[in-house]
Order: C-alpha cells, then sequence, then structure tokens
C-alpha cells in the first residue's frame, strides 16, 4: 500500500533530505515500520517527536492504512 | 504615563478591556531564558503591561543573537552585558510602570521552584530540554501553568501546559531527554528569525489570554513551519505512566545539590557552577591570569582569553568556551579559576 510521508524540519536531514514522498509500504505495517521503510528508525532518532496520521497524533504501533499520510514533526528546543 | 491611557487600543479589544487590563497589571510572569523566544515575549508582555515580569538567564549578548534577539543592540554586545540585565534595561524605556525583576543565573534544581513559585505563568524561553523537563516539574509541583515554546531552523511548537487533572504536561508528549548532542541544533541546522517572533508571539498571545481568563485557551500543541508552509494544532493525550503529572515523580527536582555542568546550545561551551557558590574576588584573579593571557573585566563578568577562554561571573558560575566535553570543562576550571 502506498504511504505518504512529510518530514517536518530538520527530520528531512534523516532522510536523504527530501521532506515529501511516497513509498510502498506491506500491508498491515505500523508507523514505525513505514517509517523504516523510508528510511528513519524512530525510537533510535533523537530528533524525532512523534507521528501524525491523518491529522492525529499517534504512537509508532499504530497500524496504516492504505493512502494514509504520515506527517512526523521533530523536537522543537531552541530559543 | 502611569495610566491606562498607553492600553487604549487594547481595551478597546473586547477580548480584553478594562477588566482585562486590571488583570494584567496585577499579574506576575517569569520569562525562564531571554533569547530569540524570551525578548519577544517579554517585550510584548511589558507594552501590554504585565505588571511583573521576572526575566532569567545565565548568558550574555553575543554578536550571533543580535540576527533574532530582538531589544539587545550592538553596545550590549560589546559592554558583554548579562541579557536578563540588558532586557531589564531596555524594558524600563519601554514601560516604566511595569516592575522587572532581572536574574542573572542558570536555572536548575536547586534555584526552579524559587522562580516559578510566586507567579501566575511561566513562559518558556529556554534553548535546552533538561531546563524544560525541570521548569515542567516545578510548575506542576506548584500548580503554575506554562507555555512552551521551542524552535530549530525554520519550525518551531508551542503548548499551553495547563495543569489541568485531565490534560497532558509537557512530560507526557516528551517522555525522554535525549542526549545533549543527538539531534539538529540551532547551532548545526541553523534558526530563521521569523519563525522565533512567530511561536514567541504565540506565547505571548497565550499568555495574555491565561491571564485575563480570556478567548480559547486549549492545550493542543501547535507545530509551524514557515520554510513548509505547515500549521498543525494536534491534540496531545495525558499520558497514563506519565511520571510527572500522573505520578508526581519529580525525579530532576530531587537530584541531589552539587557542582553542576551543562553544555550550552549553540556554543560548543560549558558552564560549571561550583558547589557552595560563592564571590569571586575578580581583583586578585585578574591580576594572576593577566600573566598568561588578556583579561578583560567588565562590571558584569570577567573575561579571559589566552590558551584557553572563559568568561566568569561574580558568584563563581564560568561558562569554559571551546571545549568539547565537561570534564576539559571541570580542567580548565580548576587550572585557571580555581576549585
Amino acid at each position: 500500500m502506498e504511504i505518504k510521508f512529510k518530514f517536518i524540519g530538520p527530520l528531512k536531514f534523516e532522510v536523504g533530505g527530501r521532506s515529501i514522498f511516497s513509498r510502498d509500504v506491506p500491508e498491515g505495517s505500523t508507523v514505525e515500520d513505514a517509517l523504516r521503510v523510508a528510511g528513519m528508525d524512530c525510537k533510535n532518532t533523537a530528533s524525532f517527536n512523534f507521528a501524525v496520521v491523518n491529522g492525529e497524533k499517534v504512537e509508532p504501533d499504530h497500524v496504516l492504512s492504505p493512502d494514509d499520510e504520515v506527517k512526523v514533526f521533530p523536537r522543537s528546543f531552541g530559543g | 504615563m502611569g495610566g491606562f491611557e498607553r492600553y487604549k487600543r487594547q481595551i478597546t479589544f473586547d477580548g480584553i478591556g478594562e477588566a482585562g487590563q486590571a488583570k494584567l497589571s496585577a499579574a506576575r510572569v517569569c520569562v525562564v531564558g531571554v533569547g530569540a523566544l524570551g525578548t519577544v515575549v517579554a517585550n510584548s508582555l511589558c507594552r501590554s503591561g504585565v505588571g511583573f515580569i521576572r526575566v532569567i538567564d545565565r548568558d550574555y549578548v553575543e554578536e550571533t543573537n543580535l540576527q533574532r534577539q530582538v531589544l539587545f543592540t550592538e553596545r550590549d554586545v560589546s559592554e558583554g552585558a548579562p541579557k536578563a540585565i540588558a532586557v531589564a534595561e531596555h524594558l524600563a524605556g519601554i514601560n516604566s510602570t511595569v516592575m522587572v525583576e532581572a536574574v542573572v543565573d542558570d536555572v536548575n534544581a536547586s534555584n526552579v521552584e524559587r522562580f516559578v513559585s510566586d507567579v501566575d505563568l511561566v513562559l518558556d524561553g529556554v534553548d535546552n530540554f533538561e531546563t524544560r523537563f525541570l521548569i515542567n516539574e516545578a510548575c506542576h509541583k506548584h500548580g503554575v501553568k506554562w507555555v512552551y515554546g521551542g524552535v530549530v531552523a525554520s519550525g518551531g511548537a508551542t503548548m499551553n501546559i495547563l495543569q489541568k487533572d485531565d490534560g497532558p504536561c509537557f512530560r507526557c508528549f516528551m517522555p525522554e531527554m535525549p542526549e545533549p548532542g543527538s539531534y539538529p541544533t540551532c547551532n548545526t541546522v541553523g534558526v530563521v528569525n521569523p519563525i522565533t517572533g512567530i511561536i514567541a508571539s504565540y506565547e505571548a498571545a497565550e499568555a495574555l489570554k491565561i491571564l485575563t481568563g480570556s478567548g480559547d485557551v486549549s492545550d493542543q500543541y501547535l507545530a509551524v513551519d514557515v520554510w513548509e508552509n505547515l500549521s498543525s494544532y494536534i491534540k496531545v493525550n495525558k499520558n497514563p505512566d506519565c511520571p510527572v503529572c500522573v505520578g508526581k515523580k519529580y525525579e530532576l527536582l530531587d537530584r541531589p545539590a552539587a557542582s553542576y555542568a551543562v553544555s550550552l546550545c549553540g556554543h560548543d561551551s560549558w558552564q560549571i557552577i561550583p558547589e557552595g557558590r560563592d564571590s569571586a574576588d575578580f581583583g586578585a584573579l585578574a591580576a594572576r591570569l593577566e600573566k598568561i593571557g588578556e583579561v578583560k573585566l567588565t562590571k558584569f563578568l570577567l573575561r579571559f582569553d589566552g590558551d584557553v577562554s572563559f568568561k566568569l561571573f561574580p558568584d563563581g558560575r564560568a561558562i569554559i568556551e571551546n571545549v568539547k566535553d565537561e570534564t576539559g570543562a571541570r580542567e580548565v576550571y580548576a587550572e585557571y579559576i580555581g576549585s
């Protein structure tokens, strides 16, 4: 199934420099699985904050559906 | 210029009115960190007539701050002025009816409760996660609302921590503190000033609403990125396993007091705070250091440039520059300043 990704801000550097792209992932993939396909190990990426699927914040074990959009938010800490 | 005349435009706004203005005049806030976010927040709240503003920062004004940290001037840079002092001086010229308390200090477990427990609201202008975790614990312990704000590159986020029984705290959406150096910083990926102004302005707006009891005050997480045309409100649920707002465990606050070292964001510098802080004898130290390097004394600090560089504050706190780790910073402190 195809999943659309949007990596916000500096997170794009974790996945090769592109902010927006789609990838085919296996049916039943979780957010964590799909992010790994996109190039990010979210549990070992310090700048990863959380993922939002179709506008709702979800945990990495959330199971995706076809055509879901996954937005990935960084930790914002500077001041 | 002591009356409400200066606030005529915001009193006319029905979200504030005379009653709201009176609440602002009676309100007390604490702005922790007066860099890119904190200067905008303090500026806005001072102009709005918030009666008491405590501004805290451990740092001094540098040339690289001027790109985004409003209120500061080139003169502040040349004087090596502490940020809190410079902010207080500039705000006094903007609105002398507001009481501004400048605190030049590191916020840590030994003092954070004192700074946040006697105010109505805390505003986040800090540049690191550890201080935010501390603020979160101290504010929860004392039931004080606070407004989180953070930025990096072209993006940022803000969220009200309202201390509601069913609402989230900062730790609910950021359970673990990442290791310093493991994530992008303003030093490594930069930051543009529109995002700092936007996030800080949201913080100030939320402060006005919270302090006046007006408007829609939510505890949703707002993420903005000005380079990617993003603006998203995201609902954050209370974490049933949160150690702070559910478990009421304050692990950072409860750490035993000790000599303290922290890496400073974006500086390749470490701050050393000796145990049992005491007044540094600048005169004797300057005489000794002048034999091995260049010493500059201002009314705020002693700066040394030689084989190593550091700034020493009157209370013994020092910022050791161009060192990679805590061990190196402590060695410089012990050798040049004294243990």
